[in-house]
């Protein structure tokens, strides 16, 4: 029996995409809601072109979709994992000079034209979550901000943040989870979440 | 639900619920069991490139935006956590006898007889600032043709000089890692990063034919007596030998093209020409026989897919990559049995395949290893592999348990590889994460054991 609540907003990130694979569909509305702000406030950070940013966000999440299955839950939230994908996203399309799409193609996803006014609002969007999540980050406690910067975002191994920090890689993993549990709350408490 | 961002998650959850992320899958599995068609090439360039959206009334160039932010060092350090794990691997060539040829080919390889030259990527440390201490030889990447005939490019002190460095520096040892003695390398910079002019890796083919590569490319045919330049149209990012043939994973984007090409050449010669069959590559290549494993690049960057000829290139069949998009490493101890190490977003997956790498199936129990992308892999053979970062584990039984193995004095491996069933090596740091902190392993029990190789 399913023991998950009715409202899909209440689902952790594990069990939304256990649900995507599944075909939710509704799911996957959930699931892109949550994360949007978070793709979007990164990879507008990275660019700095709004434009760009969409256009990879859009792959993102149709990587999420087809990576779905495979997802294998390493905590609370799923959004290192997300930034992970949206990170290597982003740096394939450095390296090649083009945005990816090779998951929307994959799945047939129809390419959607941007307007001045999609435009608008998404640089609205950004400039309100990238300042959101800037501020975030930047108020997290510093032990906090760096191993969160350290581990989520450079991906760099613990044991290499715990030399550089000279402490243990347990006060790291401790400091990481902190620091994006906060951060999660915070966006809650915010409505972007 | 009426701009972009609305639009983008309406038509993704309409293909959720349409199943467009499983369908793939069901087509997989439908194959399963089937001979792979061999007729069937990819065209080049082929596939995966479709119409980018654009606004209407002036699109602006995102290439100029990207080029521009693609000198960040961001970009060194992915293509680092992807080429991290993109080691390739040939089998070696018992020094030009044509009864060895013979003994490489896809049909003859037993368990017993199957040794594959392992090879290396040079590690993403910054080596730059790092200035060798006189006297010491610090491994970088590594080359077999048998478990007694290796090759170690690493870094030691420029000649002549006590303070400039690091230089490339090439020892060879034929009796297993007791002696070693010190070969010539390339004139030429160590190339410490991607971008940087010069070589990082090294991989042989048999006692005469060699190659330094990464990004540029460099030959010997006299054991490494002397070295040439070759021109190859691009940045060489891995190399690969089998069976008297060399490949390489060229980034031809530099000149205009579309992005890394796979190219061939014969070992004794530099005759390097395109595997237009291929299309667009990008990582975990791996030859073995006359089988050649590629990763896609097809679109914009890693594509999905797995590329795999039966017939040295000839021809390709694209079958799902583990990876989905994103970088994978793999290894065919012996076929039809495929491992795959697939970065996944913020860890790795180990995945295997017992069919030539149509189908692949999860070879990790879940939850147990929790890598990071850039953790170590290798494949002993079909049942036993060994993966890690700071802490190896290692399978006997196709990735359905892991035990704890490795010395514990190394902090962090770069490179783990085999040459046959029960002889491996392994690059590992001690300390901090830097070149000049990374010394070799040797394993003779498949990876159970790993010991100090001293190189003088």
């Amino acid at each position: 029996m399913d023991e998950r609540p009715r409202n899909r907003r209440q689902w952790s990130d594990s069990a939304l995409l256990s649900a995507i694979a599944a075909r939710d569909g509704a799911a996957f509305g959930v699931f892109y809601r949550r994360h949007l702000p978070a793709v979007l406030a990164f990879l507008i950070r990275e660019t700095r072109d709004p434009e760009a940013a969409a256009d990879l966000a859009a792959e993102v999440f149709a990587a999420v979709l087809l990576s779905s299955g495979r997802y294998q839950a390493q905590g609370d939230s799923a959004t290192p994992w997300v930034l992970g994908i949206a990170r290597n996203k982003l740096l394939m399309s450095f390296r090649r000079g083009r945005v990816e799409a090779r998951a929307r193609h994959r799945l047939g996803f129809h390419a959607i034209a941007l307007d001045e006014g999609d435009l608008d609002r998404i640089e609205e969007v950004a400039r309100s979550e990238r300042g959101e999540l800037v501020a975030l980050v930047d108020d997290l406690p510093e032990d906090e901000r760096i191993a969160v910067r350290s581990r989520v975002l450079e991906e760099r191994p613990y044991r290499e943040i715990a030399t550089e920090l000279r402490c243990s890689e347990l006060v790291i993993r401790k400091r990481v989870s902190r620091g994006l549990a906060r951060m999660r709350d915070q966006l809650k408490e915010t409505g972007s979440a | 639900m009426n701009d972009y961002l609305d639009k983008v998650e309406a038509q993704l959850t309409e293909l959720t619920e349409k199943g467009a992320h499983q369908r793939r899958r069901v087509r997989r599995g439908a194959r399963a069991g089937a001979p792979p068609p061999r007729s069937r090439g990819l065209a080049a360039g082929g596939g995966g490139r479709g119409p980018r959206p654009r606004r209407p009334g002036g699109p602006r160039r995102l290439s100029e935006v990207l080029a521009f932010l693609a000198a960040a060092a961001v970009v060194a350090a992915v293509v680092g956590i992807v080429l991290v794990n993109a080691h390739s691997s040939g089998k070696p060539q018992a020094v030009s006898s044509s009864a060895a040829a013979g003994e490489r080919s896809k049909t003859s390889s037993t368990a017993a007889t199957h040794p594959r030259a392992t090879t290396t990527t040079s590690t993403t440390s910054t080596v730059a600032a790092s200035t060798p201490k006189p006297g010491q030889f610090y491994p970088q990447s590594f080359t077999a043709i048998s478990e007694l005939t290796w090759w170690v490019l690493g870094l030691a002190q420029c000649p002549g000089s006590t303070t400039h460095g690091p230089c490339g520096k090439i020892m060879l040892t034929t009796d297993g890692g007791q002696h070693f003695t010190s070969v010539n390398a390339p004139s030429a910079a160590f190339s410490s990063q991607p971008n940087q002019p010069g070589y990082s890796q090294l991989r042989f083919a048999d006692s005469e034919n060699g190659f330094a590569f990464g990004p540029n490319l460099y030959a010997t045919h006299d054991g490494g007596q002397t070295w040439n330049q070759v021109t190859i149209g691009g940045s060489v990012s891995d190399l690969a030998i089998s069976d008297g043939e060399a490949y390489a994973i060229v980034d031809v984007s530099g000149s205009g093209a579309a992005g890394a090409r796979l190219m061939h050449s014969p070992v004794s010669a530099d005759d390097w020409t395109v595997l237009g069959a291929a299309g667009d590559v990008s990582v975990g290549l791996w030859v073995q026989g006359s089988n050649v494993l590629v990763q896609s690049g097809v679109g914009n960057g890693i594509g999905s897919d797995l590329l795999v000829s039966y017939d040295s290139g000839a021809s390709f069949q694209s079958y799902p990559s583990p990876g989905a998009g994103l970088g994978c490493q793999y290894a065919e101890p012996e076929p039809p049995v495929v491992w795959a190490h697939c970065a996944t977003g913020t860890e790795s997956g180990v995945w295997r395949s017992t069919d030539n790498g149509q189908n692949f199936t999860s070879a990790e129990p879940s939850g147990t290893l929790s890598l990071p992308n850039s953790a170590a892999f290798a494949a002993a053979s079909v049942d036993t592999a060994v993966v890690g970062y700071q802490q190896l584990y290692r399978t006997e039984d196709d990735g359905n348990a892991y035990a704890k193995v490795g010395p514990p004095q190394v902090s962090a491996w770069a490179f783990l590889g085999f040459t046959d069933d029960t002889h491996g090596i392994g690059l590992g740091y001690t300390g901090p994460v830097s070149a000049l902190n990374e010394h070799l392993y040797y394993t003779t029990d498949g990876g159970q054991s790993y010991h100090l190789v001293p190189i003088p």
